[in-house]
């Protein structure tokens, strides 16, 4: 459980460093929708999805 | 728009939500756990609505919306990094949920108090609470004040919609805790999502013809603000301040992590978080849009704040529109206020009166409980009047105050070192630092006040938390409970 919970902590993490860097960086210069707008709906999705596959191990 | 419509659909809502109040208090049983926390028995779906309605605030509609208007997308990223801070409830609901079950905490504060053995650690949270909780209410208050004034054209005094607010917020409150909270809560939790979508698929379609010539005209006319620092708000500190609390607004706000003692079962509190991400993110996009769509419609307002009243006084969107999604706003601004209002009574009347009185009795925890509810609105809405700042500052202020309660929070349920001493040291003098920086307006390194007193805050928790002596008896018991539920839940 200790090991499982570290990956997820890490993936979070990376995600999290993701929405910091990539739009004020690679994206910095692109004014188009598919530019930041379309960047941080994708990362918002993936924290979703992410957080919905925990969700869904839960055991009453 | 005519001041006396709006009057009219203010009438209907505050009947409609008062009935649903009073409908509300049927088979409700006596105490504190039942009037605060409706006795842990609330439904998955009923949990989702109220913890939706109560996140999403005022500040959503006319806040995030000014601030799209003002520094464009970076609006969005700020936004979505809160929602997806909400993985950190993955990982504190089933604590909070399982402890408050076991030992009957009723506030996040007591669950601190109890969890360092100090009745300290208790009465400092709930300081820094109210003291910070008070701006993120007035921000609401205010909210409303400038949506009516706006839309009647300023026949609507300001003070009307901050006094309107303030007294829905006690009533409802006060009729019957949580339950009636948690029910009109959920009345205008979809109020505010159908009026939102509704507004912005009809501007849309009517003003661009279609998501696509909206897309073309924003690209066209205003590039800038699709891509970050954009015009200039959202430069990388800006964000790195603005989104810093917000990402720890879940546990950090205690009207929120209040919320996790609630839910009746696993899957309910499983259907609360999934229903609210699924609600956040449509909401999110829908305020974000909206500032967009101001922003191409009148590009030249004098002040932010005003990007949603302007949007919905357009000549095209039909009065009953606008003012269906006006009964949203003030919805999500009274939803907000009314469960800050039963948390900070809540917290005053057990980690505060209780504290210096442990043998008072839970009848008169009760009534003190809930004679404090008009008190803090009064003081809210006084605050309220003096308009401080832009709308949405105000708000994240509040939020990084309360930043300073999360390595408390982090050391109750992770570090078995963590001391009374260090989780109060680190409240003081992180929050002393961030009320500081943000009244002297002072930005050492151009960093906001959330990322120095959030460092503060830190060091001060982990080096006391080193030289003092921490309670490990409780520590071995309250986390040993935790890990063997938590096996047996599979949660993380």
């Amino acid at each position: 459980m200790r090991v499982k919970r570290w990956c997820w902590i890490l993936w979070f993490g990376f995600l999290l460093l993701l929405n910091y860097t990539v739009p004020y960086t690679v994206l910095s210069g692109v004014s188009k929708v598919y530019g930041a707008f379309l960047f941080w709906n994708l990362f918002a999705l993936t924290a979703i999805g992410s957080i919905f596959i925990l969700l869904w191990k839960w055991r009453d | 728009m005519n001041s006396s419509y709006i009057l009219l659909v203010i009438v209907i809502y505050v009947a409609l939500g008062t009935w649903m109040a009073y409908v509300s208090r049927r088979g409700m049983g006596a105490g504190v756990t039942e009037y605060f926390l409706a006795n842990r028995t609330v439904g998955g779906f009923l949990a989702a609505l109220t913890y939706s309605a109560t996140t999403y605030s005022a500040f959503m509609m006319v806040g995030l919306a000014g601030f799209t208007y003002k520094g464009g997308v970076g609006a969005l990223g700020f936004e979505l990094t809160y929602l997806s801070g909400l993985v950190l409830a993955v990982f504190f609901g089933p604590r909070f949920w399982l402890v408050g079950k076991r030992y009957g905490y009723v506030s996040p504060a007591e669950l601190l108090g109890d969890r360092y053995e100090s009745q300290w650690v208790a009465a400092v949270t709930t300081l820094v609470c109210l003291i910070f909780l008070i701006p993120y209410a007035a921000v609401q208050l205010m909210g409303i004040g400038y949506l009516l004034g706006g839309l009647s054209g300023g026949t609507i005094p300001f003070w009307v919609g901050l006094i309107l607010a303030t007294l829905l917020a006690i009533v409802w409150a006060w009729i019957a805790g949580l339950r009636s909270v948690a029910w009109t809560d959920s009345l205008q939790a979809l109020i505010m999502l159908v009026t939102s979508i509704l507004v912005l698929l009809f501007v849309i379609y009517r003003y661009f013809g279609g998501f696509g010539g909206f897309f073309v005209k924003l690209e066209t006319g205003y590039p800038r603000w699709l891509s970050v620092p954009g015009p200039g708000f959202f430069n990388l500190k800006a964000y790195i301040g603005l989104t810093l609390p917000w990402f720890f607004f879940c546990i950090s706000n205690p009207q929120v992590s209040q919320r996790l003692f609630i839910p009746k079962s696993m899957s309910a509190m499983r259907r609360m978080l999934g229903g609210f991400v699924i609600f956040g993110f449509i909401y999110t996009l829908v305020s974000v849009m909206w500032g967009f769509s101001t922003k191409v419609l009148s590009p030249d307002l004098a002040r932010a704040d005003l990007a949603t009243p302007t949007l919905l006084s357009q000549p095209l969107i039909p009065d009953i529109l606008a003012l269906i999604v006006m009964v949203g706003i003030l919805g999500a601004a009274v939803s907000t206020i009314d469960s800050i209002l039963l948390t900070l009574s809540s917290m005053f009347a057990r980690d505060l009166y209780k504290g210096l009185r442990p043998r008072a009795s839970e009848e008169v925890e009760l009534r003190l409980g809930k004679w404090v509810i008009p008190v803090i609105s009064l003081v809210a809405m006084l605050f309220g009047w003096l308009r401080v700042g832009l709308i949405s500052a105000l708000s994240v202020a509040a939020s990084a105050g309360l930043l300073m309660t999360v390595p408390a929070i982090f050391g109750a349920f992770f570090w078995k070192r963590g001391t009374a001493s260090g989780a109060i040291w680190s409240m003081i003098l992180g929050g002393a630092v961030t009320g500081f920086l943000y009244f002297s307006r002072i930005r050492p390194l151009g960093h906001w006040p959330a990322v120095w007193g959030g460092l503060v805050c830190l060091g001060a928790f982990i080096v006391v938390s080193l030289v003092t002596k921490p309670p490990l008896e409780k520590a071995e018991e309250f986390l040993g409970y935790l890990e063997d539920k938590l096996k047996e839940k599979n949660a993380l």
